[in-house]
């Protein structure tokens, strides 16, 4: 049985591993950075379990903070409180050379208690991430002088959702729902700093300092089905329908509309030995809906796919660690005008460890992808992200 | 699910150690991507521009020049001249004359004044001097004046306001003596001076006294092309008291210093500094916009107002000497208020140079003014700003300058020069 010390212990060496993989990005070449392409970049609100296995979270054995499908609520034994914290560091290239860039975000926040023959869900999860910061230096040239500035434009915010939900077993059958609010905000901010003249000759020239806020609102309903068998084989499935998003510029009243989109999601997963389980997922999400809605950017709808293997073989002391490898591709629904859609693909893998007799349980995983290509898509990204979900149980 | 929540919130401090630390870095980071050219950058941006206004650019621009900020009378110098352009005099007055003098420890009666001169401490960098010794005269005469001046309204042609001098120049009597300068060049030329007075001292000096110095003693240059700037006067008496002959220096309690011609009246250009001296303001309305670029909550980053000079001067009132200049806000309309328009703070830190050089090259002057813009930028309400210029200090110096106004060829007019940074667009996605 682990000890307070043990697990203490266990979680950091755990972390540190995270750590260093996150440190290690694979360069390819870009433009922009993806999140400041339409709504921004849709962050898969998946746990580290799911996410080793290529993100194949729909209809996992065993359980995942994912839900995508409210059915898979049932999957989830006993009364669960978790998070997932998503570090990210991506790598792009521009035409001056390559660049680097570390983000961070809590990915989810879920909560899992069983009521009777109901199981009860109220999650908080990134949908879309809108955060980029770029820095560069220019120069003011004027009648009677040069002006050197560095100039700081800076997207800080995104789109979340609170997911509530419900599910119900009927035999070897789970029927499910989620409702709930999508809302957001984005803060974005123009910063102009000019350098001081160190002759004192010329003016020292005021620094410009301009921001807005938006906000956004908007809410969602999921319906799910899921089928298991003994504990041997799950399948789910879900649809979702969004409502408009609400975009308000808090600045000037500007508002607009954006049209979300419906969204199918299926997956499976079989344990086809008490050793080693596959698991599967997919999906279409049709943001073609919102294409009008969109002037400077171009949009089309979403096919996404991923799947992967867990290893339930080692063990560390008394816990199982189990070892998970998967792939995964998602087209991505923003892309500059005039260019083409791009694809974010990545090679997944990851470990969990279970302490405390299970009553705590860290998952650890690591992405190593990319998105886009310079030539057809306008940007091109490498990335390295790491999921780490701690979940606290009590069966 | 009631009573399983307390002992969620009642978990142990290890889990607590765990999960805090997360749920604080709970809020996005985001490190900075450098390289990115400025073309390419993601975001909303507004370029940062140059715009020059001139009078005619603005909504309404209107200008004056208002005199009299500083007289002769009031002046820290005087000037004595001989020029063709410019013939100058000091008149001043002596009225604390002492009937007794201290000697060690005693007030003794004067009996006598034995001998009077009054000195001169020349400023030599400011005067006009000879650069080689005068084959004609040059002296430098002390009268008695056979009239009363009013040192504030004293002119060459005037001893007081509406009283004009019998001769133009001041009214002059008696000579009290003469010093002879023949021999002085700029060179040589002392920074002290001393005019010795003649014929019976004891009789004059003690007749300035009794009268309060009336009616004064007037001073003029004989040197034809010379310019004495004087930066202080003082009258020296050697009185006889018992036994003993005693030093004694008085300042003059009136002084000022006439000139002909009198200072050119103002046309239809700005005027800053000169005796009586001038100021020009400024009211003007700035545009709320500048050619599609909002001007009004734009961020103002720079702006400096703008004052072209036009050349030198031809008559004896050029500057010719570097002064310095400041512009100040004024709370008031200048041209409905008048002169005694009430003025607010200084537009910017220090003051411009007001260097004949640069002026005769046609360096326009610059008046830093972002403050004052700012105010506008970000007010509605403002519509009208009020600006005045003027000398630091305020007759310090006999010349002036001319600059362009409102009526002036564009070229000359005043205006500003802004650096500006419109309100940012930001789009939606």
């Amino acid at each position: 049985m682990d000890t307070p010390h043990s697990l203490a212990r266990n979680g950091l060496s755990a972390l540190g591993l995270w750590l260093a993989l996150v440190g290690n990005p694979v360069a390819l070449t870009g433009q922009v950075p993806v999140t400041s392409l339409g709504l921004g970049v849709p962050v898969a609100p998946t746990d580290a379990r799911a996410a080793a296995l290529g993100g194949a979270g729909v209809g996992l054995l065993g359980g995942s903070l994912t839900l995508l499908s409210p059915s898979d609520l049932t999957g989830i034994k006993g009364n669960v409180i978790g998070l997932s914290f998503n570090p990210e560091r991506i790598t792009l290239v521009t035409a001056g050379g390559e660049d680097r860039a570390k983000r961070s975000r809590i990915g989810l926040m879920q909560a899992v208690v069983p009521v009777g023959q109901w199981v009860v869900g109220v999650g908080l999860r990134s949908q879309l991430d809108q955060d980029f910061l770029v820095v560069f230096p220019d120069t003011l040239r004027t009648s009677f002088g040069e002006f050197p500035f560095e100039e700081r434009r800076e997207h800080d915010g995104g789109i979340s959702s609170l997911d509530i939900s419900l599910a119900r077993r009927v035999g070897p059958l789970t029927i499910g729902v989620t409702a709930g609010p999508i809302f957001g905000a984005l803060r974005q901010v123009l910063s102009r700093r000019f350098e001081v003249d160190p002759t004192g000759v010329l003016p020292t020239l005021t620094p410009v300092e301009d921001f807005a806020k938006l906000t956004y609102a908007s809410s969602r309903v999921r319906g799910g089905l899921s089928f298991e068998a003994a504990d041997r084989f799950r399948l789910s499935g879900m649809v979702g329908w969004t409502a408009a998003l609400e975009a308000d510029q808090q600045e000037t009243g500007i508002t607009q509309e954006f049209q979300m989109p419906i969204e199918v999601a299926f997956g499976g997963s079989a344990r086809l030995s008490p050793e080693l389980l596959v698991a599967a997922s997919g999906g279409w999400i049709q943001w073609s809906r919102a294409k009008a809605d969109f002037r400077s950017v171009g949009v089309a709808s979403v096919l996404w796919a991923g799947g992967g293997f867990e290893w339930n073989h080692l063990t560390l002391g008394s816990a199982r660690v189990p070892l998970r490898l998967g792939y995964r591709f998602a087209d991505l629904p923003f892309y500059p005008r005039g260019r083409q859609q791009a694809k974010e693909t990545a090679f997944t893998f990851g470990l969990g460890l279970a302490a405390a007799g299970g009553r705590a349980v860290f998952d650890l995983s690591g992405e190593v992808g990319s998105r886009g290509d310079a030539a057809e898509s306008g940007f091109d990204e490498s990335f390295t992200r790491g999921v780490l979900t701690i979940s606290i149980r009590r069966p | 699910m009631g009573r399983y929540l307390p002992r969620y919130l009642a978990v142990n401090r290890l889990r607590l150690a765990v999960l805090l630390p997360l749920l604080a870095a709970t809020a996005c980071t985001e490190d900075a991507i450098t390289d990115v050219s400025p073309e390419d950058a993601p975001g909303s941006s507004q370029p940062t521009v140059e715009i020059e206004l001139r009078a005619d650019d603005f909504a309404s621009f209107e200008d004056t020049t208002y005199l009299g900020y500083a007289i002769p009378g009031a002046a820290p110098f005087s000037i004595v001249a001989d020029q063709s352009e410019l013939d100058s005099r000091w008149l001043g007055r002596f009225s604390t004359i002492p009937d007794s003098v201290r000697v060690d420890t005693l007030d003794v009666a004067i009996d006598s004044f034995v001998t009077a001169a009054l000195r001169l401490v020349v400023d030599t960098a400011l005067s006009v001097l000879p650069d080689s010794a005068f084959a004609d005269p040059f002296s430098l005469s002390a009268f008695s004046l056979d009239r009363s001046f009013v040192e504030r309204e004293a002119t060459w042609t005037e001893a007081s306001a509406g009283s004009p001098w019998t001769t133009p120049g001041g009214d002059l009597g008696a000579l009290l003596g003469t010093l002879g300068l023949d021999t002085l060049t700029a060179e040589t030329f002392p920074d002290t001076i001393v005019v010795p007075f003649t014929g019976n001292i004891d009789s004059l000096v003690v007749a300035w006294r009794s009268a309060d110095g009336e009616p004064g003693v007037a001073l003029s240059l004989v040197g034809r092309g010379v310019v004495l700037q004087i930066s202080a006067t003082a009258l020296l008496l050697e009185a006889a008291a018992v036994d003993t002959t005693v030093s004694v220096a008085r300042s003059p309690s009136a002084q000022t210093f006439i000139f002909d011609p009198p200072t050119p009246s103002v046309g239809l250009s700005l005027r800053i500094g000169g005796l009586p001296a001038a100021r020009a303001y400024l009211r003007f309305a700035i545009p709320e916009s500048v050619a599609g670029l909002e001007l009004r909550g734009a961020v103002i980053n720079d702006a400096v107002l703008l004052l072209r000079p036009l050349g030198t001067p031809t008559d004896a009132f050029a500057l010719s000497q570097t002064t310095a200049a400041s512009a100040f806000e004024v709370t008031g309309n200048p041209l409905t208020e008048g002169a005694k328009v009430p003025i607010g703070s200084n537009l910017g830190l220090g003051a411009q140079a007001l260097d004949p050089d640069s002026l005769a090259a046609g360096v326009t002057l610059e008046f830093p003014a972002t403050a004052l813009i700012q105010q506008w930028a970000s007010n509605d309400t403002i519509q009208f700003l009020n600006v005045g210029i003027r000398t630091v200090p305020e007759g310090s110096t006999l010349g002036r300058w001319e600059f362009g106004s409102a009526e002036s060829a564009a070229v000359f007019q005043p205006g500003l020069r802004l650096i500006v940074t419109p309100p940012t667009e930001f789009e939606l996605p």
